[in-house]
């Protein structure tokens, strides 16, 4: 190499080095600047893997303590241009703008991250300059705040994002008579309008959609799940001084237009809302080594944690739907008054022609006009609401007409709050014996949700929610296969909940699943899609009975496609608490000419009412009479 | 006093009282047009609404015909925040602040009067009172189920309002 040419290469490299120097992040400290601010704030700098410095920026932290990126997308959430994967530089930047005297106003790091500046003020004893904010106070109003909520909207089957229920966050305010405008915190994702079913799907579950926090008054989500869905909404009140109170409001306030992406299995509601109790806690509210996060599980963990030395759940309210209601008010109603809210039901809506009526005292009359209210409000929702909208008119009338008064209450409420119910994942295993006294080992793994068996508390009941429902056989041989998965299998009875014979909605049901078609074969499973509408009627409070019919499209044994139609009878309910049981009768009708039809009788009962176990027994009839025993564990 | 100086002392005494009265219309009129501006600029800019026939700046309902503009709203106007506020409130919640209103109590009713500025016993009872004739005389009518939702909302809206100017120190 001549030296000519070496200069040239020096000189290139020389130039290449100065370019990467001067065209260096817009924000990184200077190395004497970093030096300046460890030195002036060593109490700070220390605090940068701190877990709640770490919550405060919404940092990803691995079950083993590694920090990875935070989840915010929004780059300006950042001070440093590092700050979304360096904390420690994220809080020298921060500590850099809090001591800046310029602006004073509300783009001032003060005023823009109160939260932080909050923070750093009570775990050290530094001041830092004050600004003159003017937003963040009027949105703060910190001198209301009387307390914080966790609230959970019990899952609907309207829509598969709210099968598992919702949770959200309600800032409390001193006068507690006007709760209505309390504010409301919100984690959702930024769906845009007339998405499509299948994108909404596929982009809910593998990403794409941004997600942010918004605030709404509470109002606002009562007539969305207690008006218009039905739902009831629990409230738990949490236990946290003022000092945390005012380090969560402020935070919301630096999440303001924050974007973070969304996933609907493990970075939805419950995760994020609830990663806003690590601000005050250590502990975990969604499991760290699930692929998932359900709402009701942040529930149940709240209730095992504790802030200040004290339990965090202070207190617990339910904010009953329309149709808790009325549930409530009719068994609560004198005999008399229930028949007439029946003779109502049925169609005689003048109350002014009832003899019934006219001989009730003012107030058991304003009882039965304020019931039929309810009454009117959740039936309005069905087919034919137009004659409902009527007869809340004539109900108005009625009840303008008689005396003012607060609407009485009913005394007792059976409904339990949803950290009672049952917890959402199963698995059991077990033995199965068929009638020429072969016998199997049976596992089951059920990630989610619920199914007949499962208790009724803050669910739907006498229906069905599970996902990847799985069941493996193991012979005398040691061979094992998978005797049944489930996909998806969402049943749905709808079972008159009034106590009155007018509920008209319709029994459905709906079944993604691969499964077995003979119990002598080991290689005989088939993947099956199947949908089953009906009706089901209560024969008493514990036990309805109910009637489908369908059609499912098989893949058949020789893998060419298949259908079938499918009628269904069962029986399903309670006898005692500490015994549930479904039955069903099925008659299969087949495409297929081979096999031109199937019957098949089914019983599942099970024994205990713990949330956290049962023993299952079930009778099953196909090919073979087979029962199998199994014991389960929730988790 | 002779007959001509009386005629001419009562002619301008009845001016006087009619261009009173007429002041008194128009002022109840300026703020009914607010309100209406108000609230149905709000409502229709946010959400569609099916059923009610829209001509421009005009909602024709079944009891009324009511105008508006997207124009009104800011701080400076009558459409500020907390009007908006109210205005949103009484459209989402009508059916429960209906029921309220029908018993003279409620957390609906309550709520619906902390926004307008109504904090005394008396005001309120007096409110409830006020608002409680209107919706009777509103669900009296036979349009009134085939009324679409926001034509009911918008008559609470203004009985409320305007009751509150009475009897409210707003």
């Amino acid at each position: 190499m001549t030296r000519c040419r070496t200069r040239s290469i020096l000189k290139a490299i020389v130039v290449v080095l100065l370019v990467i120097t001067a065209s260096g992040p817009k924000h990184s400290l200077a190395v004497d600047a970093k030096q300046l601010l460890e030195k002036k704030y060593p109490k700070a700098v220390s605090l940068s893997s701190h877990s709640e410095w770490l919550a405060l920026l919404h940092y990803n932290v691995s079950p083993s303590g590694k920090i990875k990126k935070s989840y915010i997308n929004s780059k300006t959430f950042f001070l440093s241009d590092q700050g979304q994967r360096n904390p420690h530089a994220e809080l020298l930047a921060t500590l850099d703008a809090l001591t800046l005297t310029e602006p004073q106003d509300d783009s001032s790091a003060s005023c823009r991250f109160p939260a932080r500046k909050l923070w750093l003020e009570t775990k050290t004893d530094y001041s830092f300059a004050t600004s003159d904010c003017t937003e963040y106070p009027k949105w703060a109003e910190l001198d209301t705040v009387e307390s914080i909520s966790m609230v959970f909207a019990t899952g609907h089957f309207a829509s598969p994002a709210s099968f598992f229920g919702h949770n959200f966050l309600k800032i409390n305010r001193v006068d507690a008579s006007s709760y209505l405008l309390d504010k409301a915190i919100n984690f959702g994702a930024l769906i845009p309008p007339n998405e499509n079913p299948v994108t909404y799907l596929a982009t809910g579950i593998f990403g794409g959609y941004e997600a942010e926090y918004s605030a709404e008054p509470f109002y606002r989500f009562l007539a969305k799940y207690g008006e218009k869905d039905l739902r009831d909404v629990w409230e738990y009140k949490l236990a946290l001084t003022a000092t945390q109170r005012a380090l969560v409001v402020a935070h919301l306030w630096e999440l303001n237009e924050v974007r973070f992406p969304y996933y609907f299995f493990r970075e939805n509601c419950a995760y994020h809302i609830s990663a806003l109790l690590n601000l005050v806690t250590t502990d975990t509210f969604v499991p760290r080594f699930m692929p998932w996060a359900m709402p009701i599980t942040v529930f149940d963990n709240m209730m095992t944690s504790q802030v200040n030395g004290k339990p965090l759940v202070a207190d617990i309210e339910l904010h009953r739907s329309r149709r808790t209601f009325f549930q409530n008010r009719f068994a609560a109603s004198s005999v008399q008054q229930k028949k007439l809210i029946h003779h109502y039901a049925l169609g005689n809506y003048d109350l002014n022609d009832s003899a019934i009526f006219n001989s009730l005292s003012e107030e058991q009359k304003i009882w039965v006009v304020d019931t039929l209210l309810d009454y009117s409000a959740f039936m309005s929702k069905e087919r034919d609401g137009e004659e409902h909208k009527e007869n809340q008119r004539q109900l108005l009338i009625k009840r303008l007409q008689l005396a003012e008064g607060k609407m009485q209450q009913p005394r007792a409420d059976k409904s339990k709050p949803p950290h009672l119910g049952q917890r959402p994942s199963y698995t059991a295993a077990g033995i199965r014996s068929f009638e020429q006294g072969e016998r199997k080992a049976l596992v089951r793994i059920r990630p989610a949700y619920y199914d007949f068996m499962s208790l009724d508390i803050a669910r739907k009941s006498h229906a069905s929610f599970t996902l990847f429902d799985a069941e493996f056989e193991v012979d005398d041989d040691n061979e094992a296969r998978v005797n049944r998965f489930d996909l998806v299998n969402l049943s749905n009875l709808n079972t008159q909940y009034s106590g009155i014979a007018i509920d008209k909605a319709s029994s459905w049901q709906l079944r993604i699943a691969y499964r077995n078609v003979a119990d002598d074969c080991n290689d005989c499973g088939a993947w099956s899609g199947q949908w089953d509408i009906g009706k089901s009627r209560k024969l008493t409070p514990g036990i309805a009975v109910f009637a489908l019919a369908g059609v499912s499209l098989d893949e058949s044994r020789n893998r060419t496609a298949n259908g079938a139609l499918h009628a269904q009878l069962g029986v399903t309910g309670s006898l005692h608490p500490l015994w549930r049981f479904h039955a069903t009768a099925n008659y299969t009708e087949s495409f297929n000419h081979y096999q031109p039809f199937d019957t098949s009788f089914e019983l599942e009962n099970r024994f205990g009412n713990s949330r956290w176990w049962d023993i299952r027994v079930k009778v099953r009839r196909r090919d073979k009479l087979n029962t199998s025993l199994t014991a389960g564990i929730y988790w | 006093m002779n007959i001509k100086r009386l005629t001419a002392s009562c002619t301008f005494a009845v001016a006087l009282l009619v261009t009173s009265m007429g002041n008194v219309s128009a002022e109840n009129r300026d703020f009914k047009t607010a309100l209406e501006e108000c609230f149905w600029g709000l409502i229709l800019t946010s959400e569609s609404q099916r059923g009610l026939s829209l001509g421009l700046n005009v909602v024709s309902g079944a009891l009324g015909s009511y105008a508006y503009t997207s124009a009104t709203m800011s701080p400076d106007t009558f459409c500020a925040e907390k009007t908006q506020n109210t205005a949103k409130f009484v459209n989402e919640t009508y059916p429960k602040l209906a029921e309220d209103v029908a018993r003279g109590n409620g957390d609906f009713l309550r709520t619906a009067m902390e926004l307008t500025g109504c904090n005394t016993d008396s005001a309120r009872s007096a409110v409830s009172s006020d608002l409680r004739k209107e919706l009777s005389n509103d669900l009296q009518h036979v349009n009134y189920s085939s009324m679409q939702h926001a034509e009911k909302a918008f008559r609470m809206y203004s009985s409320l309002n305007l009751s509150a100017q009475a009897h409210c120190n707003v």
